[in-house]
């Protein structure tokens, strides 16, 4: 976001708007701005490092709702060329399904979410603040997610998903998500438990919205510094798996 | 130094009962996503493992950590036998460091087998021989399920 673009402003306008307009703008910097005066004692305090507290809640692979071309492509889908044996990143919901923290900053315009693994950081824009538009050149692994702060809840939309191999199902068979994938993330706080129920959208593939349930508990322990992924090691697991359950027959 | 055996030639019944109820724990625990690559598609909850051996090796690296073994097997001949373990982040919270373990130490290892019947393991429980330390443990049932 270019907020010297908006600073910039009244210069083209006259003295009193430009002043007005100049103030607005800082006092959306202030710690608590605008948004937070609307509505004070509904926006959580989810900034910490949260570490998983409970065993996540997952659909059964084998009650996905999958229509015919979700069928087919769990069908086609092998293993051994998934792109996480090339370091590529788990994207939501699956990456909160890894033994691995995360952090929540909360900012005025955008909340950060750090994962440990990976040192992934996704911002989430926070609605009415004036954040860019999704591009198609938006489209990356994790998407492109807006929030909003909603009855004390964080809730992330995110679309602009690049194709995933095992987007909605990531174990054997996996099944994966289309560019049409589309998460709805909603983070409740209630004392030390953080509750993150994830619906998932992929009309391509899914005859209907799929839910993912994760519990988290704050900790102490700052997130570590992460080694970078070493593509060799990542493809070592596939060294192990038996000659006969190769899809098309190439490691 | 001698391998303790894989279970089914070797084991005590309740060990081998053990080690089972851990696999059918994986099972139902099996879930969530896990850290890197899908267990199921590498290792086999069927073929639960212990073995003693020698360190070669400690590959400190993500996404996993590999120990490379050296076991003797029943016949006299030394294996090279390769420990997956979880990341390097979730090995330092449990203190680990990349000079945890020296060529040279020997070691057990619980865990379970990969799928082709190679002489790889991921591993569940790591214990330096000479202190009895248990260096890594991933036993239960709630820490399996991140395989």
């Amino acid at each position: 976001m270019d907020y010297t673009g908006k600073i910039a402003t009244p210069r083209r306008t006259s003295e009193v708007g430009g002043v007005v307009t100049l103030l607005l703008t800082l006092a959306a910097y202030l710690p608590g701005g605008l948004q937070a005066q609307e509505g004070a004692s509904k926006l959580p305090d989810l900034s910490s490092v949260w570490q998983r507290s409970a065993r996540p809640v997952t659909p059964a692979p084998e009650e996905l709702p999958l229509n015919a071309r979700g069928i087919g492509m769990r069908d086609a889908i092998d293993e051994a060329q998934h792109p996480m044996y090339d370091c590529v990143p788990a994207a939501i919901p699956h990456i909160l399904g890894d033994p691995y923290n995360f952090s929540i900053e909360q900012q005025q315009d955008r909340v950060i979410i750090r994962y440990e693994k990976d040192e992934i950081a996704r911002t989430v824009w926070l609605e009415g603040h004036g954040h860019p538009a999704a591009l198609s050149s938006d489209f990356s692994v994790q998407g492109f997610s807006t929030g909003r702060y909603e009855d004390g809840d964080l809730v992330v939309e995110t679309t602009h998903f690049t194709f995933d191999p095992s987007g909605i199902e990531d174990k054997p068979p996996m099944v994966p998500s289309s560019t049409s994938k589309r998460t709805v993330e909603r983070y409740s706080r209630d004392g030390d438990q953080l509750s993150v129920e994830v619906t998932v959208e992929d009309p391509r593939f899914l005859t209907e919205s799929v839910l993912f349930s994760f519990q988290f508990a704050p900790t102490e322990t700052p997130l570590e510094a992460w080694i970078p992924c070493d593509p060799g090691q990542a493809r070592n697991a596939l060294r192990y798996m038996p000659e006969s359950e190769l899809k098309y027959g190439i490691r | 130094m001698t391998i303790q055996d894989l279970i089914p030639k070797g084991g005590s019944a309740m060990r081998a009962g053990l080690l089972v109820f851990l696999g059918a724990a994986l099972l139902l625990a099996a879930a969530p996503s896990m850290p890197h690559h899908s267990f199921a598609a590498v290792f086999d909850v069927g073929r639960p493992i212990e073995l003693t051996g020698t360190v070669t090796r400690l590959q400190w690296t993500n996404p996993h950590a590999w120990i490379h073994v050296d076991v003797e097997n029943a016949d006299g001949n030394v294996e090279a036998w390769r420990i997956e373990l979880l990341g390097i982040n979730t090995l330092l919270k449990q203190g680990w460091t990349p000079g945890v373990l020296k060529p040279g130490d020997v070691i057990s290892v619980e865990g379970f087998g990969t799928r082709d019947g190679s002489t790889a393991a991921n591993a569940s429980v790591v214990t330096l021989v000479d202190t009895g330390q248990q260096l890594w443990v991933s036993a239960t049932a709630e820490s399996r399920e991140d395989y």
